[in-house]
């Protein structure tokens, strides 16, 4: 019974899928501040995911140590000047961190898997000396993208990372697998007439085998089943063994 | 029933009960063949990586000595004939590792690239089952340590690592060093260092025990390392600059005398052991197969290893646990457990990346998984002191227990009486 439930609770498991995820895109590194993110303009960042599910970015900000008060807007596009946003979130001033990233979630974009897409802050509002910033690296280090100030590219990149997951149940590791696989169908023709043969030739020895035993079977043929010469254990072995 | 045919039958029923052994582990590995493979951001993967410097001879990103890129050059251009495009893209550096493991053409590159293996695999099966053919019960447990060894499994079939060539070579040596043929166990050693250098350290032992004239020593010592020479001579300066940063991955535990001078313990215990066969006048089989099994054994706990190189010490491990299954199964249930927690920082299931890349190369590892909530690098090197006390006590053990002979060589098998 116990067996039988937990064999279900596998079955449904699997079917059910498994989320798996993690750092996508990683530009950490940051030679200084990009200035006040003052109201009427942004900074931004385009980057390519490796993969489906973009659902978090982390976006190294500053708040000069101090308590600034206007909301920060987020959004993702697929292009700077995309007009329709692919995520919009409203950030309370209060959320920006100042020692380590802002962390940014949403639910997941499907899609993403590479492709080129943009992140930007606004912050409608902000004066000097009540805004926020974000960490950015003044050298190109990230290749797939690019800093970007008010739409434009401003060179060097931000300091954020991004974040993927994705679902998968049994029958989508099958699909990836079989979309494949089915695309070198002379292999797998050869591979699976191989194991056919391979295990018609073990059922065969499997089955012959209890055939012949029955055929033979007499008390003195259990000496098959033991050591022909003697003591399974060498009388060494027996002496370091009685030593212990 | 007369005796012949009770005999006979039993014979029979040997046979098919080998037969039944081998075509299951080669239905094993040919599950694993196209489906499994070994993956670094980096460089795609060893298998990949080996297959391209094989390809393209680039001697400067090559590991490993050079007659196993001949080899494997020469295997390729006969395997690789029908799905060539996955290696090509590699030697062109053009696609990111990630597009070749998705390449729909893997399965069947990565079943060409591992297939030759087998033949390896199951000669060096056949040779320890050869040498134990006398007693059927000690034959079927080397067969089945050997065959069904999870070791040799990853690291020919999941990750793709080539031991497999060097270990058969070393098992024939084993072989014809039982058969009393020192010349050729030394030459088959040496053949094993040409694929992977590690096979080196059975070379002095295997001097100290095979013979006892220092001239034939040294006839021994050449005819194990002329074919190594004559295959990196030729392209020694290239080579050069590849090994010299052994330095900073082997040998690494040790002290500092001073001035840049340091005493390698591996290498300090290579020497006592040395020593110790050389006073005790080990000259038997089962001194053979003892000191090698020590000498991995302590290498592993004083030196830099990858789960892989573990498979280098199942010939002398499968040759232990067929002549004292009880004595050495404790020992090997122990290994094994450190051996499965050690792999917490890499996640197993990236090498079953072929089948569905997305999935399985975003799996975290236990040690990613388990890291907010324990001290995984602590808990881990903790296990890694304790395969270090078993591997020590197990080489202790094997080394005390080495039989001794003053008189005469005698090459005593397994199954054999000792005549001393």
């Amino acid at each position: 019974m116990m067996k039988r439930s937990a064999m279900l609770t596998l079955i449904l498991l699997l079917l059910a899928g498994c989320t798996v995820g993690g750092i996508d895109v990683e530009q950490e590194q940051a030679s200084g501040l990009a200035g006040e993110l003052l109201g009427g303009h942004s900074f931004g960042q385009t980057f390519a995911p490796q993969y489906d599910g973009l659902y978090r970015i982390d976006l190294y900000t500053a708040t000069y140590a101090r308590e600034n008060t206007h909301p920060v807007l987020f959004r993702v596009k697929v292009a700077p000047d995309a007009g329709e946003d692919l995520m919009r979130l409203e950030l309370p001033a209060a959320q920006i961190s100042n020692s380590g990233p802002t962390v940014i979630t949403f639910p997941p974009l499907a899609g993403t898997a590479g492709k080129t897409l943009y992140f930007s802050v606004e912050s409608p509002g902000s004066v000097p000396g009540d805004a926020i910033t974000v960490y950015r690296q003044e050298e190109d280090l990230y290749p797939d993208g690019q800093m970007f100030m008010d739409d434009q590219p401003a060179g060097g990149d931000l300091a954020f990372i991004a974040y993927t997951q994705e679902t998968f149940a049994l029958a989508d590791i099958w699909h990836d697998f079989y979309s494949r696989a089915g695309q070198d169908k002379p292999f797998f023709a050869f591979y699976c007439s191989l194991m056919a043969l391979l295990l018609v030739a073990l059922g065969i020895a499997l089955a012959w085998r209890p055939r012949r035993q029955a055929e033979n079977s007499s008390p003195s043929t259990a000496s098959d089943e033991e050591p022909p010469a003697g003591d399974p254990i060498t009388p060494a072995e027996t002496a370091v063994e009685e030593g212990e | 029933m007369s005796s012949d045919a009770i005999v006979r039958g039993q014979l029979h029923s040997q046979r098919l009960r080998v037969g039944s052994f081998f075509l299951l582990a080669i239905a094993l590995r040919l599950l694993a063949m196209p489906v499994a493979m070994h993956v670094d951001d980096r460089f795609t993967g060893d298998l990949i990586q080996i297959a391209k410097v094989a390809q393209s001879q680039n001697v400067s990103e090559s590991w490993y000595p050079p007659l196993f890129y001949y080899t494997a050059n020469l295997y390729q251009k006969v395997s690789l004939s029908g799905c060539r495009s996955v290696i090509d893209k590699a030697v062109d550096g053009t696609s990111p590792a990630s597009t070749l493991i998705a390449d729909p053409a893997i399965f069947c590159t990565l079943f060409s690239l591992k297939f030759w293996y087998l033949f390896f695999d199951l000669g060096a099966a056949f040779l320890l089952w050869w040498i134990f053919r006398r007693d059927h019960r000690q034959g079927r447990l080397v067969l089945a340590f050997w065959l069904f060894n999870p070791i040799i499994l990853y690291d020919a079939y999941l990750h793709g690592q080539f031991d497999v060539i060097p270990i058969f070579f070393t098992v024939l040596a084993l072989y014809l060093a039982r058969q009393e043929r020192p010349t050729w166990a030394a030459f088959f050693v040496g053949i094993a260092a040409c694929y992977k250098n590690y096979a080196f350290l059975f070379l002095v032992p295997a001097f100290f025990i095979l013979t006892q004239s220092w001239r034939k020593r040294i006839v021994l010592l050449l005819v194990g390392m002329v074919p190594y020479l004559l295959f990196l001579l030729p392209r020694l300066t290239e080579y050069s600059h590849n090994v010299s940063g052994y330095g900073d991955w082997f040998f690494k535990v040790g002290y500092d005398i001073g001035f840049g001078g340091q005493v390698y313990a591996f290498v300090a215990f290579y020497a006592v052991l040395l020593w110790y066969l050389y006073h005790r006048k080990a000259h038997t089989f089962e001194d053979l197969w003892r000191a090698c099994f020590a000498i991995l054994l302590v290498y592993y706990q004083l030196s830099y290893f990858d789960l892989h190189y573990w498979a280098w010490i199942i010939p002398f491990a499968a040759i232990y646990f067929a002549e004292r299954p009880r004595e050495a199964t404790p020992f090997y249930l122990v290994i094994l457990a450190c051996l499965l927690v050690l792999t917490a920082p890499a996640p197993l299931a990236r090498f079953l990346a072929p089948i569905s890349p997305r999935f399985f190369l975003r799996l975290p590892s236990l040690m990613e998984a388990l890291n907010p909530y324990l001290p995984m690098l602590f808990l881990t090197n903790v296990v890694r002191s304790l395969l270090a006390g078993t591997c020590f006590f197990l080489a202790y053990r094997l080394l005390r227990d080495m039989p001794a002979s003053r008189r005469g060589t005698v090459q005593a098998a397994p199954g054999q009486v000792t005549v001393d």
